[in-house]
């Protein structure tokens, strides 16, 4: 005669069913984590690479409105010179597309300062050019042999002036401007991120354009 | 005399259950709800901030208008009907110098193209009064409501006088 006890807690199958069950749900929140961790650092890459490039934007312009300083353009005040490819050395690698070269009056004071900040000028004139290269856009102070990136992220940059004519309004290249800065109107700047398609004026993303007098 | 043993039941009950799917549906609906704002919000800042691009690029171009050919010419020019937008503008002013009229005609259609891309359903106006200009882009706040049935959407706008 053999007698049964009764049995009691989990039985082997029981217990791979909840390990199995513990594995899924561990399995689909590790998964979830890696997901949303990877959708986070993306938007944090996104976020910094647009901040880069509205800020690039917004100093671009802030340096071409203070281009002259406040006095109108003439033949012996340059304001902001067409592009003088003389102006980049050796040194700097080849621009894609435009260089734009801003002069400021040294007499313009604490509002004139190159695109490293200090007020250094040349010949009465504080100058600094900007160009995109290997992906950067980079600056440099006539009187620095090296030149500075800025920020990167960039394809290229193009650039128009809005000329004066006789009969009206022209828009020219930038590299057609005249070098004593008369006769133009505006300016109109093309930053072209690398992750947009590379358009020319009219059809320039609207937030990487900026545009003086 | 025998008797009959109460039966022992598992599981849920009928109205746990039904307690359950209800509170799970509240959940549902009212988190569906807050998303839905949450989306709409973010697009309406957006375009918000869409607009205010828009004017200012136009604004840009209005002031170069100014600097060659006069507010006046400007005003002149440019108040009144604007372009339907929907055609691509072709470049102007770069083979040869525009007068005033092509500039402005050239500056409108541009703009019209960029906003008709940007914000489909936008309507602009522009309007004159006393030497300043009111340029305003409007659209729907809620495009789904815009079929002619009464139920027209109320409309954001953003303007600019200039």
């Amino acid at each position: 005669m053999v007698i049964t006890t009764p049995q009691s807690g989990s039985s082997l199958v029981g217990l791979l069913v909840g390990l199995a069950l513990g594995l899924l749900v561990v399995g689909i929140g590790v998964q979830s984590f890696a997901y949303f961790a990877g959708e986070t650092l993306n938007q944090q890459v996104r976020l910094a690479t647009a901040t880069s490039q509205r800020v690039t934007a917004h100093f671009l312009s802030a340096q071409a409105r203070h281009a002259g300083g406040l006095t109108p353009a003439s033949a012996t005040n340059l304001n902001l010179v067409a592009p003088q490819p003389a102006t980049l050395s050796s040194a700097d690698a080849g621009a894609n597309g435009d260089v734009l070269n801003v002069a400021q009056p040294a007499t313009a004071g604490l509002d004139a300062a190159d695109c490293l900040g200090r007020s250094k000028a040349v010949g009465n004139q504080i100058q600094s050019s900007f160009w995109v290269s290997s992906e950067n856009l980079r600056c440099r102070a006539s009187n620095e042999s090296s030149n500075q990136p800025l920020s990167a992220g960039w394809a290229q940059m193009t650039g128009e002036v809005a000329m004066a004519t006789a009969v009206g309004i022209q828009w020219l290249p930038l590299a057609s401007a005249p070098k004593d800065g008369g006769g133009i109107l505006a300016y109109r700047l093309c930053l072209t991120a690398l992750d947009t398609p590379v358009l020319t004026p009219p059809n320039c993303p609207l937030t990487h354009r900026t545009r003086t007098r | 005399m025998r008797t009959a043993r109460p039966q022992a039941w598992h599981g849920f009950a009928l109205i746990d259950a039904l307690v359950a799917l209800v509170i799970v549906g509240i959940m549902t609906v009212g988190f569906s709800n807050a998303w839905l704002q949450f989306q709409r919000t973010t697009q309406l800042t957006q375009m918000r901030q869409t607009a205010h691009a828009l004017l200012d690029d136009l604004a840009q171009n209005l002031l170069v208008h100014d600097a060659r050919f006069g507010t006046a010419s400007r005003i002149t020019l440019t108040t009144g009907s604007l372009p339907s937008g929907d055609a691509l503008p072709g470049i102007a002013c770069r083979d040869r110098a525009c007068n005033a009229s092509e500039f402005s005609d050239a500056t409108l259609q541009a703009w019209a193209y960029a906003v008709h891309s940007a914000l489909p359903l936008a309507t602009l106006t522009v309007t004159a009064e006393s030497g300043w200009q009111r340029w305003e882009i409007a659209w729907p706040q809620n495009p789904s409501a815009m079929p002619a049935d009464g139920t027209e959407s109320p409309l954001t706008r953003v303007f600019m006088w200039l």
